[in-house]
């Protein structure tokens, strides 16, 4: 058996398109995981440069082999390869062949049946699929991407949604170029050489030769990577991914263009740069173009900034976009009010400079994107930016993309550990992004049991992200709909009366929101059973899987109070309380409580479910998940038991 | 003639403009309820030839707010018959002054796609406008020339829930008797609409329509809609002319332009399914066969090409690359059927949950989404959806049960009806011996059954991975907290078309400590808390499109040490909506039988008995989340 995968192994590394060998036809089903729906039997990748009509063009060349193994795996008969444009040139995709096996019948995709979709203006697709797939049948397919976006050797994703035999990535770097590159996951490399070909790079009409940097990386037995639920960072962070980045490139005449290597460079680069570091500039358009006031207005530096913040926040819409390195205008878009993430942060760090507030420039890559790399800068890393200033030694980060957000909080995407100040003046440094502590919900209940009803007052008092998040549900539609979807989240009986935000105990971090309600068709028979949560945090358990494979990241300290007095109602008295819960994970990392007492006539209902840490690593998702089935049960099947005297 | 009609034309859209669309002149009756206002919402359609047509139309809307987003539209789309001869948007401010014009080379020209294709041939003109403030107003305006005049744009003087309209424009005009169109109008009882008919020119004004808000189980959007269906009775499409008086028209110029000569198979293939039904005589038993095997041997994928994504791809060409998309695979499923000497014919159907009839006495192009196969047989039809790899024959399930449906029979087109799915046809059993053990945990063995759109619902586990299997149910039971499944099987009789399911689940801490009782819950496994939400004053009928039927017995048994203080009495309610029944007996000081039947019956309901039925649905939601108390008996 060993012999044989051996065997099959240099087999591989010279696979010729449209031939398989014994091993690859007999292929039934993956040993290592039997779950698995289809399988590559075989992947290899290069990247290389040629010229080509006068120009240098990066090549990356792709080959692959994979077999169905469950109807399941139909779906890994479509594929789509996707490939770009811009003003400064365009992709293609060239010599696209592939074709289903069948045992040792071989049916090719026909050229009319290979689709080019302009998704939009800067993305196409190549979209087909095999014809004849079955369980079974191996397709396979090849093609050529010829680029003038020299970016676009950016690596290798090892691992996929299904599992891989053999995944291999070669690279021929001709002396000139330099790549910055790093391997990501867990898995480790089974092939990783490198070596120096002489003379290996040439262009028609000049007679030096460069010499190339030949890369070979081979992993094997690769398994399918697996998606978890909610509450964790990006798949990207854990995904076995060999990333490069273009760091430098010298031209045929000698000229050397730095991309990114040292955050010196990078440093220098944005400085220069003119749609980061340029943009950083507009002071003087920004002093013209707003009323005085807002940057010279006598108040303290904190009350300037957080009237500036208001006033961007407020001038601006956002556009949902972060393209953050390119199309970046200020001053369009300040007069058209409307801009991407850079465009309106960038717009915010120029007038808080001519507030004399010194203001800096953070990159940041946002929860969905990945953690940046550490050791060496890599600018495909970074999407987002914010501001970052200091007032009265204090340090802030604003992001004014988002009406409701309040000054020094930012929005949930960007809660992603840290980013890196670009300071103009200075050197570049780390700077850990510190989520709002105090956010909580805390809902306060007062209420009466009578002719078959409940009758009281609910306080809803959310803080720190709560409160954004509850501000941001309002601000989106009409009162009356915000209402409606709040009665629809109760109880089918709950019946709001009034509603009112509570404008003096409310500020910029916290909500009050006050309701009269109603709970209908109460049972008063001689024993009642009463739930004493008109509010439930959670209506089941978020945290359904047995197995976790990667950490659980909440991203912000979460808070959940319930407090209840309830008035007992005439000739009744209390029969049974619930059982009192207080729970502690090690280290007091999370904390449940839940207890309910009489006092004259009047029961006390207390309730806290708090999370103290923002991170639970993958070992301990099983307490996290039992934490919240209490939480859960405890919300939903705790009764009051009173009876009739 | 000729001239004085397009001056005519050109004078009123001129007419039209300067206007001001101030935010503060629109009537309060009509910001009631509504997330935008279209202020004038205006089309234009002229008919100059049977293959040639403009139409031009011009939206003017204010939106209030950010769910109104959706109705500011800023897309046309073109195809290679159909050509955007003008497109342009202009936004105003809240006091209806100009404050961006989007032209015709701000528009991004894409591909279009539908979420499900591989391709489609469909184009699209779009402008992504980003709102700066509330309220903004934006007028869009394209004017478009087509040779198709087979499919005419269809007129709502309301555009969806949520939005109200000042004024609402159609007009057709036409140049000779011969292009007159015909005008189906549907629900404008409500409304207040001028109707102008004059020589070569019909028209229709709607002002001050206030905006409608959505309910729950109400009849669909579609159904309620104030509209005018039009259609050409001799059109052009995508280089056919046709000549439509009914449905029979239309089924013979189907079978003519889009399915003759499609039909041919290899005669490799002709000999395969030939072998596979040999000594078979029975029709039905026959196209059982040739179904199984279409559905072993292809799959779907949607290509849209061609007549307009309306002419099937050759069955030749299906039976190389063994997949096609709707329209494909029925006429490849028909081709094989014939085959073996069975006949069957192409059924054009508007599948989807939501059931939509085809209109008997208004015959076009624009209805249907999908196609089917019926095949006759004893004075009854039997239905196949050809897309699916895995249906039983002749089930149909809820995607295209119950509804009008076009059939293209050699000698023409007709209207019949689907096979429905109703009532106690859509039962679900559920049997299940469930244990309380000591420590207060749930173990059960559960069984369940179903059949008609019950079994449409569940059978489609069969497929699943396992990991998706377990997390079905923990939804499916997501009511019960700390569940785990042990272990499941499935029994798909597709024959009598009944899918089992046997799963072996278990919850720990499933009975609740309360003092220093212990509250269990009788029936977690079919637990059924929907009530429909409380409308203040509700405007529509409210409709049960199919009925069902639970049955569920389940013996409860409990651990030694433990006993029940006393029990709910039997429970039974009848009322026009259906029954509900529960009752719980006890069998022994450990054991309790707990049987429960819920009939749900279908039916378009008055409004003035929604209240009723949610009271209904209340009891029953209070009722499957009875407890009952245990003691411990050894403290």
């Amino acid at each position: 058996m060993v012999f044989n995968l051996a065997g099959l192994l240099s087999a591989q590394q010279a696979s010729e398109f449209g031939v398989l060998d014994q091993f690859e036809k007999d292929f039934k089903s993956y040993e290592k995981d039997t779950t698995a729906a289809a399988i590559y039997l075989y992947e290899k990748g290069e990247n290389y440069f040629e010229a080509r009509q006068g120009y240098i063009w990066l090549i990356t060349t792709y080959h692959a082999k994979k077999k169905i193994l469950k109807k399941q795996g139909f779906d890994e008969a479509e594929i789509i390869i996707p490939y770009y444009r811009a003003k400064s040139g365009k992709e293609r995709v060239n010599a696209i062949k592939a074709m289903t096996h069948n045992g040792n019948r071989r049916q090719v995709v026909s050229s009319d049946k290979i689709f080019d979709v302009d998704v939009n203006e800067r993305l196409s697709q190549i979209k087909f699929t095999f014809p004849s797939v079955e369980v079974g049948s191996v397709l396979e397919y090849s093609y050529e991407i010829q680029s003038p976006f020299f970016y676009n050797l950016s690596g290798w994703e090892f691992q996929s949604r299904i599992p891989k035999l053999y995944s291999e990535y070669n690279a021929k770097i001709p002396g000139n170029f330099k790549y910055n590159r790093s391997l990501i996951g867990e898995i480790g490399l089974d092939v990783n050489d490198a070596s120096i070909k002489k003379s290996c790079f040439s262009v028609p009409g000049i007679s030096q030769r460069a010499d190339c940097e030949v890369l070979k990386y081979v992993m094997k037995d690769v398994p399918a990577f697996k998606e978890d639920e909610e509450y964790m960072l990006s798949s990207d962070n854990y995904r076995s991914t060999l990333e490069f980045e273009l760091s430098e490139y010298v031209s045929l005449d000698g000229i050397k263009q730095k991309f990114t290597k040292t955050w010196r460079d990078v440093d220098k680069e944005f400085r220069t740069d003119k749609d980061i570091g340029g943009q950083l500039r507009k002071k003087n358009f920004f002093e013209k173009n707003v009323e005085l006031d807002l940057i010279t207005g006598g108040e303290s530096d904190l009350e300037k900034a957080k009237n500036i913040y208001g006033f961007v926040k407020e001038h601006y819409t956002w556009n949902n976009r972060y393209s953050i390195f390119r199309n970046n205008n200020v001053k369009d878009a300040f007069d058209r009010r409307t801009g991407n993430v850079a465009e309106i942060n960038i717009t915010l760090i120029n007038l808080l400079n001519a507030a004399d507030i010194k203001t800096d420039l953070m990159v940041l890559s946002t929860r969905s994107h990945g953690l940046p790399k550490r050791n060496h800068p890599v600018m495909s890393n970074f999407n987002y930016v914010v501001a970052k200033t200091t007032i009265d030694g204090n340090e802030y980060l604003l992001d004014a993309t988002e009406k409701e957000m309040p000054f020094g909080m930012l929005p949930y995407r960007c809660l992603n550990y840290y980013g890196r100040v670009m300071d103009l003046d200075g050197e570049s440094y780390w700077f850990d992004i510190l989520p709002e502590k105090n956010n909580s919900r805390s809902v306060q209940v007062k209420m009466e049991l009578k002719d078959g009803k409940a009758v009281g007052t609910l306080d809803d008092i959310t803080m720190g992200y709560e409160a954004f998040f509850k501000r941001d549900e309002v601000a989106k539609t009409s009162k009356g709909k915000y209402l409606d979807e709040m009665e629809k989240e109760m109880d089918d009986d709950f019946v709001i009366q009034t509603y009112e935000t509570n404008s003096e105990k409310s500020d910029e971090r916290t909500l009050v929101e006050h309701f009269e309600f109603e709970l209908q068709n109460m049972n008063m028979d001689n024993t009642v059973f009463f739930n004493p949560f008109v509010v439930r945090f959670f209506a089941t358990n978020p945290f359904k899987s047995e197995q976790r494979y990667y950490p659980i990241d909440f991203g912000f300290l979460r808070n959940y109070r319930y407090m209840a007095n309830i008035k007992i109602p005439e000739g009744y008295r209390v029969k049974e309380f619930p059982e009192v819960v207080n729970l502690a994970l090690p280290d007091q990392s999370a904390l449940l409580r839940f207890e309910c007492k009489e006092y004259q006539g009047i029961i006390n209902v207390y309730f806290n479910f708090k999370l103290n840490s923002t991170q639970y690593n993958s070992e301990g998702y099983a307490y996290i998940k039992k934490f919240f089935e209490r939480a859960v049960n405890v919300q939903n099947q705790s009764y009051l038991v009173l009876e009739k005297l | 003639m000729r001239a004085l009609f397009q001056c005519l034309l050109i004078l009123s859209v001129h007419f039209s403009f300067s206007q001001n669309y101030s935010y503060h002149t629109i009537p309060a009756e009509l910001m009631e309820n509504a997330d935008a206002v279209a202020r004038l919402d205006e089309m234009d359609i002229r008919i100059e030839a049977m293959d040639r047509m403009t139409y031009t139309a011009r939206q003017v809307v204010t939106v209030l707010n950010k769910s109104g987003d959706a109705f500011a539209r800023t897309r046309a789309f073109y195809d290679k018959e159909k050509k955007i001869k003008k497109i342009e948007a202009v936004v105003y401010d809240a006091s209806g002054n100009e404050i961006q014009r989007i032209k015709r080379r701000d528009f991004n020209d894409i591909a279009a796609v539908d979420g499900f294709s591989l391709y489609l041939d469909d184009r699209l003109l779009y402008y992504r406008y980003v709102p700066v403030q509330y309220p903004y107003t934006l007028e869009f305006s394209y004017e478009i020339e087509t040779s198709d005049t087979g499919i005419l744009p269809p007129w709502y003087f309301l555009s969806g829930y949520d939005i109200s309209v000042e004024e609402s424009k159609y007009a057709i005009s036409y140049l000779s008797n011969g292009l007159k169109p015909i005008i189906e109008e549907s629900n404008l009882f409500d409304i207040t609409v001028d109707k102008d008919e004059s020589q070569g020119k019909i028209s229709y004004t709607a002002k001050n329509i206030p905006a409608v808000v959505a309910e729950s189980l109400s009849p669909s959007f579609n159904a309620i809609c104030p509209k005018l269906s039009v259609r050409l009775p001799n059109f052009h499409y995508k280089g056919y002319n046709a000549k439509v008086d009914n449905w029979n028209d239309l089924g013979l110029w189907i079978q003519k332009e889009l399915l003759s000569g499609r039909a041919d198979l290899e005669d490799g293939t002709v000999q395969k399914v030939r072998g596979l039904v040999e000594g078979v005589d029975d029709d039905i038993e026959k196209a059982k066969i040739v179904y199984q095997y279409m559905q072993d041997n292809t799959r779907y994928i949607s290509v849209q090409i061609g007549i307009g994504g309306f002419q099937p791809i050759s069955a030749i060409e299906v039976d190389r690359v063994k997949y096609g998309d709707c329209k494909g695979l029925s006429n490849y499923t028909m081709a094989l059927l014939k085959a073996v000497g069975v006949e069957s014919y192409y059924a054009v159907v508007e599948a989807g949950g939501t059931k939509v009839d085809f209109k008997e006495d208004f015959a076009d192009l624009s209805q249907g989404n999908h196609a089917i196969v019926a095949i006759p047989y004893q004075g009854e039809y039997y239905w196949i959806d050809c897309t699916s790899q895995v249906h039983p024959f002749g089930f149909i399930g809820d995607f295209t049960d119950d509804r009008k449906v076009l059939i293209v029979k050699p000698d023409g087109g007709e209207i019949v009806t689907t096979t429905s799915y109703v009532n106690e046809e859509n039962l679900m059993r559920m049997t299940s011996t469930y244990t309380i053990q000591e420590d207060l945990s749930l173990e059960a063995d559960v069984t369940i059954e179903t059949m008609g759109v019950r079994y449409d619902n569940h059978f489609g586990l069969e497929g699943n991975k396992k990991e998706d299997i377990i997390e079905y149910y923990k939804n499916f039971w997501g009511n019960i907290n700390g569940l785990s499944i042990s272990d499941f099987s499935f029994e798909n009789n597709r024959d009598d078309v009944v899918f089992t399911e046997k799963v072996q689940l278990k919850a720990h801490d499933f009975v609740s400590k309360n003092g220093d009782d212990y509250l269990l819950t009788l029936n977690v496994l079919d637990n059924n808390s929907f009530i429909p939400p409380r409308y203040r004053n509700r405007k529509h009928s409210f409709v049960i499109q199919r009925g069902y039927l639970d049955e569920d017995e389940f013996t409860i048994q409990l651990p030694k040490n433990f006993a029940f203080t006393f029990l709910p009495e039997k429970h039974k309610e009848e009322i026009k909506f259906g029954t509900y029944e529960v009752e719980v007996v006890k069998k022994s000081d450990t054991e309790l039988l707990y049987k429960r039947k819920l009939l749900i019956k279908k039916g378009n309901y008055p409004k003035e008995d929604y209240n009723k039925y949610r009271s209904f649905r209340r009891t029953i939601a209070k009722m499957d989340n009875q407890k009952i108390v245990l003691k411990r008996q050894d403290l």
